[in-house]
């Protein structure tokens, strides 16, 4: 009975200070994006205040439209950012899944040099072939165009050897039962990869589409280099050119604005993601550890 | 139904009788086949533009003209150059601020949130937040947060002193690399963890129970359950982490360009600067070289020290 009481004693407050470190940390973790979306929302002149007040005065929107009026280009960076994004993670899905199932479900010769060829690109730092890259592209003339810009932004980040490998152990994990039953009834590899595979991998290929979304928009240095105009500039290089270190004194910056154009930037993709993050555990959970 | 079945039966023993022999060929045609978008991809876009970097580095390249060939020369000038080296110190000092961070703290939260504590899934939701932002964002942001009158930092640190009213960050040469390593263990903490937390769930409840059946307390169970069982998380988590600290850019660029006084200038900043702000893509190529041969020489050591353990 002693013994009984020590335990509960012991758990009462193992978990008492798991709840007070959970609650400080995820309350300081929050403190950033609470800070840009409670200066966002109020009037410029309250927003260089001491003491902080962390409840606007007055709650207004004159920061959003501000902001659309200094930075007309925003809604077009917006747009191109979310298109590059979209069709870099379609086109990584696409061939990263067609490999996998071939490296997962397939003997073939020189798999293994393939797999682990694939893999160990993951050291090569992208910034290692971006001169050769950009010296191709840019001789080529394909940075003259629109079109070949977009491509430019698109297709050097497709191949992603992490969704790859991802893909490849998620797929190896599951059963061969299906996959034979459908070849005998005449199924061709394109059609078992199709409707068996894919259908089965909701959880790995949400996962894989996260990390590459988010890897495409958040990608800064490529497009930086790479984009000239404001057609084709993503938000990243957009925003870092209005509103980074390069331009603009600290002192003179109207926060209210900046952080209004920050917020738009950053508020759709966010809802996405917190309604998908839960796919992300679970095709990480699913694949991962295996190995 | 049964007719069905019997119907079935033979052609399955057959298929694999008569493709074993005839299609070694065709079965290996139709697996490259299923590579090769990817394959071609990866060739195009980045297995050649390695290749290529490594021969560029031995040239004088400039965007227009022709080059020629100089040897090691880009090699000889980039080490010859003071603002190269400490754009490496201060690269290596970033990685040394983050990495630990990242990875330790990473674990810890995650073993934290997959307690059963009320709560734990917005907790998760908080901290994997950050991640979606864009480097851009995240540094205007921080930018603001470290404002030296109006801040929020300042503003807290004054409220415990009255002498840490009115610190400088981003403009002080010894604090501006620490403030920007802060702010990236907030963006980035959250990958870490959530891989973790995959790890830890396929973690059996059994190993936790007989651990404790022998009397194992809550470190030991961590020592010798958790940690080891991580080994695969390990194996991806640290070198993606030393990787990304190495080829630190965005949030330097937006924070403070490298500065003050090159105090916080890095090792892609150099590439970037000599080759698109000075034009010497020969040597902004031999950078990259380096930076790569560093990330190789890293990973290794840490696939040793994995393969050790």
């Amino acid at each position: 009975m002693d013994r009984f009481k020590d335990i509960q004693f012991e758990r009462f407050w193992q978990r008492s200070t798991g709840y007070l470190i959970m609650f400080v940390i995820t309350l300081l973790m929050a403190v950033p994006v609470a800070w840009m979306l409670t200066t966002a929302l109020r009037p410029e002149g309250t927003v260089r205040q001491y003491p902080v007040n962390w409840i606007p005065p007055d709650i207004t929107l004159k920061n959003f439209q501000l902001v659309m009026e200094k930075v007309p280009a925003l809604g077009r960076w917006f747009f191109n950012s979310a298109f590059i994004a979209l069709a870099t993670t379609f086109f990584s899905l696409l061939i990263d899944s067609l490999a996998a199932y071939a490296l997962a479900r397939m003997e073939f010769f020189g798999k293994q040099i393939v797999f682990l060829g694939i893999l160990a690109t993951m050291l090569i730092p992208v910034e290692a072939t971006m001169v050769p890259l950009y010296l191709g592209l840019a001789n080529l003339k394909i940075l003259t165009t629109d079109f070949g810009t977009y491509m430019s932004l698109i297709f050097p980040v497709v191949a992603n050897a992490f969704g790859l490998y991802l893909l490849t152990q998620f797929f190896q994990g599951i059963p061969k039962d299906l996959e034979d039953s459908a070849r005998i009834d005449g199924c061709t590899e394109l059609g078992i990869w199709w409707r068996i595979i894919l259908p089965l991998s909701g959880p790995a290929l949400t996962a894989t589409a996260i990390f590459t979304f988010m890897a495409s928009w958040n990608n800064f240095v490529w497009p930086f280099i790479v984009t000239s105009s404001d057609t084709t500039r993503t938000l990243p290089a957009g925003l870092a050119m209005v509103f980074g270190g390069i331009t603009g004194s600290p002192s003179s910056v109207q926060y209210g604005m900046v952080m209004a154009g920050a917020v738009l930037a950053t508020l759709p993709p966010l809802i996405i993601f917190v309604v998908l993050q839960r796919y992300f555990v679970q095709g990480i959970s699913l694949t991962g550890i295996k190995g | 139904m049964i007719a069905e079945k019997q119907r079935v039966r033979p052609t399955a023993q057959a298929a694999p009788v008569s493709s074993k022999t005839s299609s070694a060929v065709g079965r290996n045609a139709t697996a490259y086949l299923f590579l090769t978008p990817y394959l071609v991809v990866f060739i195009l876009f980045l297995l050649l533009p390695a290749i290529a970097g490594f021969v560029i580095s031995f040239t004088d390249w400039r965007i227009l003209g022709a080059p020629h060939w100089v040897e090691l020369g880009n090699y000889r000038s980039i080490f010859a150059d003071k603002q190269f080296w400490q754009a490496f110190r201060n690269t290596l000092a970033f990685t040394g601020l983050t990495v630990p961070a990242l990875v330790a703290g990473g674990l810890g939260l995650a073993v934290l949130l997959n307690m059963r504590l009320h709560g734990r899934l917005i907790s998760r939701t908080i901290i994997f937040v950050p991640y979606a932002i864009m480097v851009t964002v995240v540094g205007i942001l921080w930018r603001w947060i470290y404002d030296q009158n109006f801040g929020l930092l300042n503003f807290y640190l004054g409220t415990l002193s009255p002498e840490l009213r009115n610190l400088s960050w981003l403009t002080s040469v010894d604090r501006a690399l620490p403030a920007i390593a802060l702010t990236t263990i907030w963006w980035q903490i959250g990958t870490n963890m959530i891989i973790y937390l995959a790890g830890l769930q396929e973690i059996p409840e059994e190993l936790y129970d007989a651990a404790r059946v022998d009397g194992a307390n809550a470190v030991q169970q961590f020592r010798y359950i958790t940690l080891p069982s991580l080994y695969l998380m390990h194996i991806f988590v640290i070198p993606t982490s030393v990787i990304s600290s190495l080829r630190v850019f965005g949030q330097v660029m937006v924070m403070t360009a490298g500065g003050p006084i090159g105090s916080t200038y890095t090792v892609v900043q150099h590439l970037y600067n000599r080759g698109w702000v000075n034009q010497y893509m020969g040597e902004a190529s031999a950078v990259g070289v380096f930076l790569f041969v560093i990330t190789f020489i890293l990973t290794m050591m840490q696939m040793r020290f994995f393969r050790a353990t």
